[in-house]
């Protein structure tokens, strides 16, 4: 038993693994760090959240690189994660009933004050509306309608059947199909 | 599959780009990982597991070290056992009445566990699997044939897509399939080619999640 205990004591932790290679750590980042972002948005986490919910995604990708065996793509791997690191995120925003403060950065993104207002205005609706889908479902509805990844790649991603892919995609339409009639009609 | 209606459609379209990060962001985000890489670790995160396995493990000794010395409860009502049919050597001694026969058979007597069998009997389901062995072939090639295909590489796409079509001409991911080949044809630029293969699929796979994509990419209406 004392054995056993100080081997729990001596187990080596996840954390002291740092064997990924630092070019492709960079590689990916330049890559997928647009992706990451949008993803991380359209799962529901606010805009004032998202830097930390990115370098969270990106440090655990930097723990993880060495383990990722290549047999899904990046997209889809990354995509994992950030489902993850975004679950947990809303769990604390709704714990935490944060408010969504505009970066400042949103201001000095290059658009005109009419380009930014509009562009947040749809940002805004598609976000309602997607807030009205379940977690599933949202993340399928994503990939493929606003990703345009394809049904085996969004399997790979989720872990789960073809099939469930395709149900959940019929779903998530109809789900989205009634918020935004609902959003239409709540509209001024 | 039904199909999205136009106004959801056109919002889809509208928050397509809303959602892109500010040009600021890729630096600053990027600023914040390396910082985060470079202190070894929260010192609360990592302390805090081997003191909390440190005192678990001690608490493990003390619990077991208690188990061992705690005074052994009366034995279960040996009128429960009709202990000489389990074991039939107490039936030698005519004393069992006493004592000895608790010490060997009390164990027997509290095993009603056959009644825990039923757990065995649950634990057999699996998380569903992907459907079957071919799926990680299947799943290979026409995801190489979608890379291929971003990256227009349309004979390379074409390629795999054969294969697959060769391989697994019912498979199950026939429908990607086709609606990769359409799509590849589409990217060709040959009109009338694109309008048959578009029109071919369509047809076979009307409520396909792929048909939007492919009436928008082979400008189908």
């Amino acid at each position: 038993m004392v054995a056993l205990a100080l081997m729990m004591v001596s187990l080596p932790r996840p954390m002291e693994a740092r064997t990924a290679t630092r070019p492709a750590f960079d590689a990916l980042y330049e890559e997928h760090f647009d992706f990451v972002w949008r993803s991380l948005r359209r799962l529901g986490v606010a805009e004032s959240q998202v830097d930390d919910a990115a370098q969270e995604v990106f440090v655990v990708v930097h723990r993880r690189l060495a383990d990722f065996e290549g047999r899904s793509t990046a997209k889809t791997w990354l995509f994992g994660i950030a489902l993850r690191v975004a679950s947990d995120f809303r769990r604390w925003n709704r714990r935490k009933n944060q408010f969504d403060a505009l970066p400042d950065d949103a201001i000095a993104s290059g658009l005109s004050p009419d380009e930014l207002a509009s562009r947040r205005e749809a940002a805004r609706a598609l976000d309602r509306c997607l807030d009205e889908l379940p977690d599933e479902r949202r993340a399928v509805f994503v990939l493929m309608e606003l990703e345009e990844l394809s049904a085996p790649e969004v399997a790979e991603a989720l872990h789960v059947p073809l099939n469930t892919v395709y149900s959940r995609l019929r779903l998530a339409r109809a789900d989205f199909e009634r918020a935004v009639a609902k959003h239409r009609r709540s509209a001024p | 599959m039904s199909e999205l209606s136009s106004d959801a459609r056109s919002l889809l379209d509208a928050g397509r780009r809303a959602h892109d990060p500010p040009p600021a962001a890729r630096a600053r985000v990027r600023a914040r990982v390396d910082a985060r890489l470079q202190t070894p670790t929260a010192p609360r995160l990592r302390a805090l597991p081997r003191w909390l396995t440190l005192v678990g493990a001690v608490a493990l000794v003390a619990l077991v070290a208690w188990f061992a010395r705690r005074p052994v409860p009366p034995p279960p009502a040996p009128v429960v056992t009709p202990a000489p049919v389990v074991t039939p050597a107490p039936v030698v001694t005519p004393a069992p009445v006493v004592t000895p026969a608790p010490v060997v058979t009390p164990a027997p007597v509290a095993l009603p566990a056959p009644v825990a069998l039923p757990t065995p009997v649950a634990v057999p389901r699996s998380r569903p699997q992907l459907p079957t062995d071919t799926f990680p072939e299947e799943l290979r090639l026409v995801t190489a044939a979608q890379r291929a295909l971003a990256a227009h590489q349309l004979d390379v796409a074409d390629g795999a897509l054969r294969e697959h079509t060769r391989r697994f001409p019912r498979g199950q991911l026939a429908e990607e399939r086709d609606a990769t080949r359409a799509l590849v044809t589409c990217a060709r630029g040959d009109r009338d080619a694109s309008a048959r293969e578009a029109a071919r699929f369509l047809a076979a796979h009307p409520r396909s999640p792929q048909a939007p994509r492919v009436r928008r990419a082979c400008a189908v209406e």
